[in-house]
């Protein structure tokens, strides 16, 4: 069972003097970039989001306890936007769960031969660069020339003229939708490879066993792919935590402040009032809420679920 | 065929059916405005059939319009993201093999350290580094952003390329040893070779997602050296929205991680998730 390797694994080799210098500079590189250009940033953002921190403008920069933190949780826009991340994360991912996890059980039920080529042009949207998925979508959007307004009011569904990126609702859909379309097709390549690792055994003796699909889903299927569920669920909510491009082509946080994510209200508290220390203390609440989700995922991956 | 069964392949053809229109109408709309002439975008009736033209691709690398910095932008980020990745997959490789062979105190936890890494919001990064970047004079220029690119790409080489080394047998390095080889001369002559798929596999995904960096680039980047996504943004300052180029400006964007994509499916799932899944 050698090749049988579980998510962690434990090497065999001991560390002898020789090896310890090679050891040593096989990890040295790797590790000087991530203390120079991630340990650093975090640690000089901790340092001045205590501080009335300006950027290029004529502010005293003094240490000022934890006001840029405790201003930034009274601020109702800040507020807003935490809320508006949540609801985005977890409707998006929630639905990419839905749909992705749906379509992948659907094609193993089926056991279909095309499914190699079927995955190519699923996996597309994937590989675009997210400004592009954004324009893309702004421009299917767009109230005179985009496709998604036309086929809605052909059909019926909805006037023509309706700006669908000028609602505060229909808005934030829209960039849920588009935040689907891009990575639905990632959970449902993911949970199908890994439901295709089920030995074919388990599933043959579950159908001769008198086994229905549904049951062959809940008993058989999601148990094992659970590992599998999880790495796909920490890499999109952290993700979709800190989603920035599509929200930014596709709407810029508008109409008003209204899809306004933690990302870009950060960004705005940095670059239009240049308020760096404040958007450090924003930007590293909204770390700890990531670390704090992202432990919690991590921790359940360690255990094997 | 029993009937429920056939019942159950024309639902399966008719869902798949509509997942392959779901996922890949949008990008075909796009494609074709990049092939459209003024005229045939601005209607109030979507068209479908119309005369190709290759005016907005040929407006992009003349540099006749507002988009004049497109050649120069598709051409910095080539640079940026090869270069960057060229040098994050060879330290970070070096790294991840150190992770594989070697048992050490603390390995576990620095390798979910290293994971961290890739989970830090891009924000917290970038803002103190335009400030650092600022009083140094690295902003706008190139390899402040290489450098950023590195560090980026490095915890998921080093995932990846510990993934695929921990499934090369270590009797190749054992074997090695004995024959007097130093370990950076087993890692480049014996084991690298042998991972040699897997390195490519990871050099392609590292490339995708260097070439879609979005908010480094954004922030870091002056005129002289934007990069493709941060052109595309900025093409829509100007009076009239461009649809056409910028349609033509996306295919451009794609057609590399396209040509990739069909290339690295075997590689799909692993690479989206940093080897985890396999």
């Amino acid at each position: 069972m050698a090749r049988n390797r579980s998510f962690l694994r434990i090497g065999e080799t001991a560390v002898p003097g020789k090896s310890r210098l090679f050891l040593f500079f096989s990890l040295a590189p790797a590790f000087a970039f991530i203390l120079f250009f991630g340990i650093y940033p975090f640690l000089f953002a901790c340092f001045y989001s205590v501080r009335s921190f300006y950027f290029g403008l004529n502010v005293d920069n003094v240490f000022t306890g934890m006001s840029n933190y405790h201003n930034s949780v009274i601020d109702p826009l800040f507020q807003y936007s935490m809320f508006v991340t949540l609801v985005f994360v977890i409707v998006s991912v929630g639905l990419q769960l839905l749909i992705g996890v749906g379509a992948a059980i659907l094609f193993s039920v089926i056991k279909t031969k095309a499914y190699k080529y079927i995955q190519v042009f699923l996996s597309l949207p994937l590989m675009m660069p997210p400004v592009v998925t954004g324009f893309l979508w702004w421009y299917l959007f767009n109230t005179d020339l985009g496709i998604v307004n036309y086929y809605l009011s052909y059909f019926g569904i909805m006037p023509r003229n309706v700006n669908l990126l000028a609602n505060p609702i229909t808005a934030l859909a829209s960039i849920i939708y588009a935040d689907v379309w891009m990575w639905t097709p990632f959970i449902m390549i993911v949970t199908y490879a890994a439901i295709q690792s089920i030995p074919n055994d388990v599933m043959e003796a579950a159908i001769i066993d008198g086994a229905k699909d549904r049951h062959l889903i809940r008993k058989i299927i999601l148990p094992r792919i659970k590992t599998a569920l999880l790495v796909v669920l920490l890499i999109r909510v952290i993700d979709a935590f800190r989603t920035y491009d599509l929200v930014y082509v596709l709407t810029g946080g508008g109409p008003g402040t209204s899809t306004q994510v933690a990302s870009l209200e950060i960004y705005n508290t940095a670059f239009l009032k240049w308020f760096l220390g404040q958007s450090f203390a924003q930007a590293l609440m909204l770390t700890a809420i990531l670390i704090l989700v992202g432990n919690i995922l991590i921790y359940l991956l360690r255990r094997g679920v | 065929m029993k009937v429920s069964s056939l019942i159950k392949f024309v639902l399966v053809a008719l869902v798949t059916l509509i997942l392959i229109a779901y996922f890949d109408l949008p990008i075909l709309v796009m494609i074709i405005t990049a092939f459209k002439q003024r005229a045939d975008i601005f209607t109030p009736v979507p068209k479908w059939i119309f005369t190709p033209t290759l005016k907005n691709f040929a407006d992009i690398f003349a540099g006749t319009t507002t988009m004049a910095e497109g050649t120069l932008a598709i051409r910095n980020s080539l640079l940026f993201v090869t270069i960057s990745t060229v040098i994050a997959m060879f330290i970070g490789s070096l790294a991840a093999y150190g992770f594989s062979r070697f048992k050490f105190f603390g390995r576990e936890d620095l390798l979910f350290f290293v994971l961290s890494q890739r989970f830090m919001p891009g924000i917290v990064i970038v803002l103190p580094m335009f400030v650092l970047y600022s009083s140094v004079g690295l902003r706008g220029t190139p390899l402040g952003l290489i450098l950023l690119y590195i560090n980026a790409a490095l915890p998921f080489v080093i995932w990846m390329m510990r993934s695929f080394f921990d499934e090369i047998p270590r009797e190749i390095d054992e074997a090695a040893r004995l024959d007097g080889h130093s370990w950076f001369t087993i890692f480049i002559k014996f084991v690298l070779p042998v991972a040699r798929n897997g390195f490519l596999a990871t050099f392609l995904f590292s490339f995708i997602f260097g070439w879609g960096e979005f908010l480094f680039a954004l922030i870091l980047t002056t005129p002289e050296s934007w990069t493709m996504p941060i052109a595309i943004v900025n093409s829509r300052v100007s009076s009239e929205i461009l649809w056409g180029q910028i349609a033509a400006y996306g295919v451009i964007s794609i057609i590399p991680v396209f040509i990739i994509a069909v290339a690295l499916q075997k590689y799909l799932v692993r690479g989206m998730t940093l080897g985890a899944v396999k």
